[in-house]
């Protein structure tokens, strides 16, 4: 199995609410990032590198929205969500109004969105987005990092996944070796499932220790 | 210490904006420009795109409209705000396809340093993996005297960012100030500068306004103070810009 077929195996996982852990934590995670900045809605998108294009897997806060959005395609170019992916930064997003007291509104859509890029390993895995409808609101600074520190772990967990995915494949022709490092995969990705449903306020010092151990592991190398 | 460096360390920002100032041209590299909003008309010197043609990456002369997300035009009204004298160069580095992307920064980059703009904007934080070039690149521009601005990462997960965390550079993150004149020197720390960014009116791309927040929205501001100074005084060195903002930061209780 190639990484993109891990990465697609994945998609379609999360995106038929499969019952599987991955699927499970990556959602209740997006709940998590939601309720955290008090959004109305967030939605889990993942790159797909044969059609070069992101795509909805899955949408939380409305039944609606998701049965509308899933499967559909994001173009990097397109938005405050391309805009993610494009700068591997945390964007904010806010209406356009025609003058500059902000009164005469032009665009459509919702009052404020938030879209953090999912990185692994320098590698752009997706964008987490989350919007709100009330009228007035604005994300801020505060939201940003909040909703950023959930896509860190989110990357984390879903890079794992796709690596466990592909190494589970690799596993029936590599034998014990290969199903070894598979089931310490597995235990990291339950151990994160975990942390997300039960301690979410944890999740940005998970984020902060994966990034420690992984430059160690490199300086290590060197 | 002459005269001009007394009163470039005192003068406060609002007198300083109202002198007879010379032009600064500066470099904003990001997702392009909208040169057709009308806060930006007149402004926009030169627009390119850096793109990756057949096995080299080249920057090309663009249109107006040469803006994929409207990031850069938001960045660009910012500059043209605070700084009257700022002749701004769009230099698109942010584009749609996913690949390549420290490639072109890099390009860009280095056809700003070459083009010897003295301002040189980058509300954006590039992959550690061309670590080496990007630095190289950055030396390259302080040794010219060119001041490079440059964003600290939103979310700095895995590092502050580059190029802002380089010492040649000045680097910007966010704090409680209202822009753009009060910000804080962080002594002792890689990005030096504090900025407010913080709902930040801007042009929209395609015209109108909106609201931004970010480190992107702090940097330009920084960049328009540099252009400032650099207005008044056409001789400072970076190194004596930082030294500048430092004092200035030191002597005025930033308000939130």
């Amino acid at each position: 199995m190639s990484e993109n077929h891990a990465t697609r195996w994945l998609s379609a996982a999360i995106g038929l609410g499969g019952a599987g852990m991955e699927a499970q934590a990556s959602r209740r995670l997006l709940t998590l990032a939601v309720a955290a900045i008090e959004a109305d809605e967030g939605s889990l998108l993942l790159w797909d590198e044969e059609i070069g294009e992101l795509r909805f897997v899955a949408t939380v806060g409305n039944a609606e929205s998701e049965a509308a959005l899933k499967g559909q395609r994001v173009p990097l170019g397109k938005g405050i969500t391309g805009l993610a992916a494009a700068t591997r930064e945390v964007q904010i997003g806010a209406p356009t109004y025609k003058d500059v007291r902000q009164t005469e509104r032009l665009s459509a859509g919702p009052e404020a969105v938030v879209a953090a890029p999912l990185i692994a390993a320098e590698r752009v895995l997706g964008v987490m987005t989350g919007v709100s409808f009330r009228a007035g609101r604005r994300f801020g600074s505060k939201e940003a990092t909040v909703y950023g520190e959930h896509a860190a772990v989110m990357a984390a967990l879903l890079d794992q996944a796709r690596r466990l995915a592909a190494l589970a494949a690799l596993g029936d022709e590599d034998g014990p070796a290969a199903a070894g490092r598979v089931a310490i995969e597995r235990q990291i990705v339950e151990r994160l499932a975990r942390l997300a449903a039960e301690r979410g306020e944890a999740l940005g010092a998970v984020a902060r220790l994966l990034e420690a151990v992984e430059a160690l592991i490199a300086r290590g190398r060197h | 210490m002459t005269v001009s460096m007394t009163e470039a360390l005192e003068l406060p920002w609002e007198e300083l904006a109202k002198k007879a100032l010379a032009p600064v041209d500066v470099a904003i590299l990001d997702s392009g420009i909208d040169a057709t909003h009308p806060v930006l008309s007149g402004r926009i010197v030169e627009a390119y795109a850096v793109e990756t043609v057949g096995e080299r990456v080249v920057a090309l002369p663009s249109g107006t409209d040469n803006d994929h997300f409207g990031h850069g035009t938001a960045v660009a009204s910012i500059i043209a705000g605070v700084a009257p004298n700022a002749r701004l160069y769009d230099v698109r580095v942010l584009g749609s396809d996913n690949t390549g992307r420290e490639e072109v920064l890099n390009a860009g980059l280095e056809h700003a340093v070459d083009k010897g703009w003295q301002v040189l904007n980058l509300s954006l934080a590039a992959s550690y993996r061309l670590r080496g070039e990007l630095q190289a690149l950055c030396e390259r521009a302080y040794y010219r005297g060119q001041t490079v601005v440059a964003a600290r990462r939103n979310v700095p997960i895995g590092g502050e960012g580059l190029p802002a965390e380089f010492s040649s550079c000045i680097g910007v993150g966010l704090g409680p100030f209202a822009p753009p004149f009060h910000f804080a020197f962080r002594t002792g720390l890689p990005i030096e500068l504090a900025a407010g960014g913080e709902g930040v009116t801007a042009a929209a791309r395609g015209g109108g306004w909106t609201t931004v927040t970010g480190t992107s929205f702090a940097t330009p501001a920084v960049s328009g103070l540099c252009a400032l100074l650099l207005g008044a005084y056409p001789d400072l060195q970076p190194y004596e810009i930082k030294a500048i903002l430092r004092f200035r930061a030191a002597r005025a209780a930033p308000p939130a």
